[in-house]
């Protein structure tokens, strides 16, 4: 087999708590994630929130220095780049922010804003550059009015437009995508998810595609990795996890997703308890605190995650092998 | 009488701010945007990116960025006309009659302030809380808000929240004070949706407990359609189609909103491309006589060039396109109208 684009094996980030200058305790982010990225292959991550999907995205881009694991790109191993190798590889490896207000600067107009990439790496001339602009706002369906436009003079969804077409100024091998389309109204969301299905179509582009949307990353994802609490708990197809689900955990969240034809209204599984803190994960299982089918075991024991039908992975005690409840 | 919201025929327009000539021409923003409510109603606000939705709330709200002028029409609250009422009196309707879920969490929390400091500060000013008290509501509300570990996040600073945690602080913000109206822009699409379950849940216990009314702004026809009574769906600009939420989506009268429906994902079947409505929205240098969604519509006739005004269909249907009347439950309300 090919070696995978990205490979991120056992990585880490931990948090320092502090109150002043005193550490009071360390925030589990990201607890041991392993996952593999093919070329031109999308892997969702899934979870609730605060579980660690944009730690996870912003570390193995290294915009955060991981607390320990490896994380290998094209067999590269980043965490050991030096400043400038990075800088080369940031071409090849783009973010679209889940918090597009707060990567923008203020005082770039639109225009500016997505030429900036291309004129840091001094790429292509300025009318060269100018042209591609125009293209980009096309592609993301905003008229070329708006390059002229600041931040604060666009809506929200004008604004994660911007980091779309910002991220693809550079025409790079793997975009983060964290929550990419979750400001936008279905129909702008439909053409930047045909437009993300065609660049991987077209250059074998790969995305590691996080959203709370269940309905979008069933139709986007190649594999989708179910997080929870800084772990993986389930990985496999989208068909595997979405057809034959496996962890408890998965199964509470695809039974929330509302719908807008009434009449499916589906039967609800509520997860009684609150999230843990990531401060002091639970004991065992992770999950035991809220799980509808723990015993004493999942209190006590860790459970790996295994591989219960070929490439469908799970961390639970209670989904035998070969057989997806 | 009797609305608890009454906004007629707002409009809003922009005017660059370093460029001081008067005369210089004012970008249209909305156009004759009327929106009522009743007390305790949930009404869902819906449209493309950028059709004005967040604009329209902001007016109510009282918050319009320094570059927007009001250009016609009245905001009617609770028997006031807030466009009238001088800033001071403004202040005291903000925040704890009127109170807002902002879409963008980082433009309106502060980087310099915990979290605690932020959700103690309107009750403290509005309710005459002590810090003490103040103190415990905000870590009840917290826990409210489905946030594990509220004293850790208490002290915490925007920035060491994920994007789900913050919007839940911007909700706790937001009800604090237990407003008459709850503007919730966007409330839930940083979260995940068991938490967002837990929150529309919220949301909806208050509306029980409290007869708060709700605006709900979301492109997720989803949640739209488990929260709201009533539908105004937006399109560049205008109201394009009102009514009631089973009604509009059972049967939508516009074909920007029958386009728009039809775009929806679906979880019970696997699609390769998803539907997009062909096309982009205008911007408003080419807002001209026509109807604005004719260069994208697949009914467009000649007629359209002249733009429709909003056809009343009964039934508290509303829709502005000349055939709207066309559906079937449009063209029998039309009759027994
Ligand atoms: N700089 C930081 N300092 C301290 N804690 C942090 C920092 N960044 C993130 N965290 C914590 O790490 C945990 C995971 O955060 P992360 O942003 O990865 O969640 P997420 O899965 O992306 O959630 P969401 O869906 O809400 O965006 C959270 O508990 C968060 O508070
Ligand atoms: N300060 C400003 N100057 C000029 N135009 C502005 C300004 N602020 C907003 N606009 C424009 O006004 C229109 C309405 O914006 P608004 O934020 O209300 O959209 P929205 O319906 O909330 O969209 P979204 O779903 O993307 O949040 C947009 O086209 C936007 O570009
Ligand atoms: S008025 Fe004409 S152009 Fe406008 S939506 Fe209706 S059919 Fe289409
Ligand atoms: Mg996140
Ligand atoms: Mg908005």
């Amino acid at each position: 087999m090919t070696e995978p684009l990205l490979s991120v094996r056992d990585l880490k980030m931990h948090f320092p708590l502090k109150k002043g200058f005193r550490r009071t305790g360390t925030v589990y982010a990201v607890d041991g994630v392993s996952f593999d990225l093919r070329k031109g292959e999308t892997l969702a991550l899934v979870g609730e929130s605060g579980c660690g999907k944009s730690t996870t995205g912003r570390t193995v881009l290294r915009l955060e220095e991981a607390t320990a694991g490896s994380i290998r790109f094209e067999g590269r191993d980043v965490r050991a780049l030096s400043k400038k190798e990075l800088f080369t590889l940031r071409r090849d490896m783009q973010i679209v922010f889940q918090d597009a207000y707060s990567f923008l600067n203020p005082r770039l107009t639109i225009g500016e804003a997505i030429a900036e990439p291309m004129e840091v790496h001094g790429l292509y001339d300025r009318a060269e550059r100018a042209r591609r602009v125009e293209e980009l706002l096309d592609i993301v369906g905003l008229s070329p009015a708006y390059a002229k436009r600041y931040p604060h003079e666009c809506s929200g969804g004008q604004r994660q437009r911007l980091g779309i077409a910002r991220a693809l100024t550079l025409q790079p091998k793997l975009i983060v995508a964290d929550e990419p389309v979750s400001a936008l109204d279905v129909s702008v969301q439909s053409q930047v998810l045909n437009l993300f299905q065609d660049l991987k179509e077209r250059f074998g582009l790969s995305y590691l595609f996080i959203s709370h949307d269940l309905s979008v990353v069933r139709h986007v994802a190649d594999r989708v990795a179910v997080m929870y609490l800084g772990k993986i708990v389930e990985l496999g197809t989208a068909e595997q996890v979405f057809g034959e689900t496996a962890h408890p955990y998965t199964k509470a969240l695809l039974s929330a997703v509302p719908q807008h034809e009434v009449a499916v209204a589906r039967e609800r599984i509520v997860l009684q308890g609150e999230v843990p803190s990531p401060i002091q994960p639970p004991s065992g299982c992770a999950f035991h605190t809220r799980c509808p089918v723990a015993t004493e075991l999942c209190r006590v024991s860790v459970p790996a995650l295994d591989e219960i039908t070929e490439g469908h992975f799970t961390a639970c005690h209670y989904v035998e092998k070969g057989v997806s409840a | 009488m009797g609305h608890l919201l009454e906004v007629r025929d707002l409009s809003i327009a922009f005017r660059k701010l370093e460029k001081k000539s008067k005369d210089l021409p004012l970008t249209p923003g909305i156009d004759n945007v009327s929106i009522t409510l009743q007390k305790g109603e949930t009404l869902g606000l819906v449209g493309e990116s950028g059709c004005g939705k967040t604009l329209s709330s902001l007016a109510v709200m009282g918050l319009l960025p320094d570059s927007a002028a009001v250009t016609g029409g009245r905001i009617g609250f609770d028997g006031e006309d807030l466009l009238e009422l001088p800033e001071r009196d403004r202040n005291k309707v903000r925040g704890a009659r009127i109170g807002m879920i902002f879409q963008d969490p980082m433009t309106s929390l502060s980087p310099y302030y915990t979290v605690g400091n932020q959700i103690m500060e309107g009750m403290r000013y509005h309710l005459a809380l002590s810090k003490k008290q103040a103190r415990k509501r905000g870590l009840e509300l917290l826990q409210k808000v489905g946030i594990p570990a509220p004293e850790r996040v208490f002290d915490e600073y925007p920035s060491q929240l994920s994007g789900g945690m913050r919007q839940r602080v911007m909700i706790a913000i937001a009800i604090s004070c237990e407003p008459d109206l709850l503007i919730a822009d966007e409330p839930t699409t940083a979260l995940d949706v068991t938490t967002q379950a837990q929150i529309l849940e919220l949301l909806h216990h208050l509306q029980k407990e409290n007869g708060m009314a709700m605006i709900l702004i979301s492109h997720d026809l989803g949640v739209i359609a488990e929260m709201c009574q009533r539908v105004i769906v937006m399109y560049a600009g205008q109201v394009i189609e009102e009514g009631r939420t089973r009604e509009l989506f059972h049967d939508p009268a516009h074909p920007y909103t029958q386009a728009l429906l039809a775009a929806t994902p679906r979880l019970d079947t696997k699609q390769e491309r998803f539907y997009q409505i062909p096309g982009q929205v205008p911007p408003p240098s080419e807002w001209g006589a026509a109807c604005r969604f004719l260069a994208r519509c697949p009914k467009a006739t000649h007629e359209c060039q002249h733009a429709p005004s909003l056809l009343t269909l009964g039934g508290g249907r509303q829709a502005r396109c000349w055939y709207a009347g066309d559906t079937s439950t449009g063209r029998e309300e039309a009759r027994r109208a």
